[in-house]
């Protein structure tokens, strides 16, 4: 798949592709927990 | 009547992270990244997204959601709460004028994908299996020429549903329409871009025996291998920078009126974030994995090469169906592409109309379905004269100055009125306001300075390299010249009668109609 890619091709593919995901991991993660974090207290008010 | 609320955090991301990823995601990405320095163009790329995208990002989320709190979907109306001038509401026209010239073109371009995915399906197109004959059959749908079809006629069946499922979702309103549709649209498109990349991995050398040097590799290698030389050449920053405005949607008013519906104190950084992310995922790496390596597996790297010169039409419309001629299973791979070109495509579209229904609703009273039936109407007639005049270029004109320089200028005047006018300092509280994450102080620095120089060296480039040139037609073909003086005057048209109605709406006070806005779910669909 990567085999044409030159060493510095792989690197930035790495970069790339790790700033992207990593990115969205933590963006997604973030909201899914603040938002359960945010239910569980409004359930605690009711 | 109170106004209308995201039901939830996850559908005002979706819906944005939808607007977001469009067409230019898989086929202008990769076609840029291939054309400016393969891996080198990574650099210019993603330094533009940290200076240029994530900052106007939040700016336009600002924008949107403090105007608002003042029940404003659109821009007049919002750079008038930020900037107390008379000629604030008429800049803001901007806003309005940019999203309505494009979603008049934008869903043509969007009919095709849900014609081409039907074809897919009935085998319409198979037959057609060289890149020459693939042309034809795409011009003869286009209405350029004789070839497959004999009439435009299938084109305008296939707009005709385009439109009608993009006002359907529409006039059920945000919450019950655009956030729902989001749900469906954008897991299904992530789905498919992720089921095509894997079996673009799964592809590797077609034809070892004829074409050993034609594979999947070779395509990743003319993607990623960079050359270092291209940096030092300034087209390929500005086409790095263009490349993030299109892909984030920002300078065109869309984010600001999905904005406008987040509540007054919601998170809007780690949201707006959350979307460019994304949106990011979905370019960088589904977008760059599929249409590029699978035709440099199929047509080698010289003809691939002329195909993205060609642009992002004969990559998308041409030289994918006939791969899809050429495997198993291609009738349904083919389906897939097109129908995830097509949810890429209306969850963009539907978000351009938006500012205008909102404008009509809260200037004018119109109730939500007169609203989106008016603008529905409006945008058919004029998306007539796209469907008439294509082969004149009338669409390469309206995407030259509605979709690619005016963004610029829209997006200098929202950061200098956001960072200079209202306030840096006011800004800054405002994107902080019941923020979910703490956004680095650097940001202030960036929205206030870099951004709008960024801004401005590329405008001056733009009108020295571009603008000027286009302007005067000069590599225009003498035929298509009255069509792209008509196409000027329907976008000068559109321009005057969004200017009057402004002026009309704010005719009793001189200021557009606002009012503070009442907390509550319930919508007013």
């Amino acid at each position: 798949m990567f085999s044409e890619l030159s060493t510095t091709g792989i690197l930035f593919l790495i970069i790339g592709w790790s700033f992207v995901i990593g990115l969205t991991v933590f963006t997604v993660g973030k909201v899914l927990k603040t938002d359960k974090k945010k239910a569980e207290k409004e359930q605690k008010v009711v | 009547m109170a106004r209308e609320n995201w039901n939830s955090r996850i559908g005002l991301i979706l819906a944005m992270a939808g607007n977001a990823v469009g067409l230019g995601n898989f086929l202008r990405f990769p076609v840029q990244a291939a054309q400016n320095g393969g891996g080198a163009f990574m650099i210019p790329y993603f330094t533009a997204f940290v200076l240029l995208a994530i900052p106007l990002m939040w700016v336009e989320w600002s924008i949107g959601r403090y105007g608002g709190k003042y029940n404003h979907g659109s821009l007049p109306g919002m750079l008038e709460t930020m900037w107390d001038h008379p000629i604030s509401k008429y800049l803001g026209v901007i806003g309005l004028f940019i999203s309505t010239i494009i979603i008049i073109y934008y869903t043509y371009i969007e009919s095709w994908t849900l014609g081409f995915s039907f074809f897919s399906l009935t085998k319409e197109y198979f037959g057609s299996d060289t890149f020459d004959s693939m042309s034809s059959f795409l011009g003869s749908y286009q209405g350029k020429g004789e070839g497959h079809f004999a009439s435009i006629l299938p084109a305008y069946i296939f707009l005709l549903i385009t439109m009608a499922m993009n006002f359907w979702v529409l006039s059920k309103g945000i919450s019950k329409g655009i956030e729902i549709f989001a749900k469906i649209a954008l897991p299904a498109l992530l789905f498919f871009g992720i089921v095509l990349a894997i079996w673009v991995f799964t592809v590797g050398t077609p034809d070892l025996i004829k074409h050993p040097d034609w594979s999947v590799a070779k395509g990743f290698a003319f993607i990623w291998n960079p050359d270092f030389e291209s940096l030092s050449q300034s087209k390929i920053w500005l086409a790095a920078a263009g490349q993030v405005f299109f892909t984030l949607s920002v300078g065109m008013g869309t984010l600001h009126a999905y904005a406008s519906y987040v509540k007054g104190n919601d998170d809007i950084a780690l949201s707006g974030l959350t979307t460019a992310s994304l949106n990011e995922f979905t370019e960088v790496i589904l977008g760059a994995s599929i249409a590029i390596p699978i035709a440099v597996a199929f047509f080698g790297l010289n003809q691939t090469q002329e195909i993205a010169a060609g642009g992002a039409y004969d990559l998308g419309f041409v030289s994918m169906p006939v791969i899809f001629q050429q495997i198993p299973m291609g009738s349904y791979i083919g389906f897939m592409w097109f129908f995830l070109l097509f949810f890429a495509g209306i969850t963009s579209s539907v978000a351009m109309a938006q500012p205008l229904i909102s404008f009509l609703k809260e200037q004018f009273g119109f109730t939500h379905k007169k609203a989106t039936a008016v603008i529905g109407l409006s945008i058919f007639m004029c998306v007539n004269f796209i469907v008439v005049f294509y082969e004149y270029g009338v669409l390469g004109e309206m995407d030259y100055w509605a979709g690619t320089f005016s963004l610029v200028v829209l997006a200098l005047l929202e950061v200098i009125v956001f960072a200079w006018i209202f306030g840096m300092d006011k800004g800054w509280r405002e994107l902080n306001a019941g923020s979910d994450i703490k956004i680095p102080l650097v940001f202030k620095f960036i929205i206030k300075f870099i951004t709008p120089i960024y801004l401005i060296v590329i405008l001056v480039f733009w009108i020295k390299q571009e603008a000027i040139p286009t302007l005067m037609m000069d590599s225009v073909e003498p035929e298509q010249v009255p069509y792209r003086w008509l196409a000027r005057g329907l976008m000068v048209t559109v321009l005057g009668i969004l200017l009057l109605m402004i002026k009309k709406a704010s005719s009793k006070t001189g200021r557009l109609k606002f009012k503070m806005r009442e907390q509550s779910g319930e919508d007013d669909v």
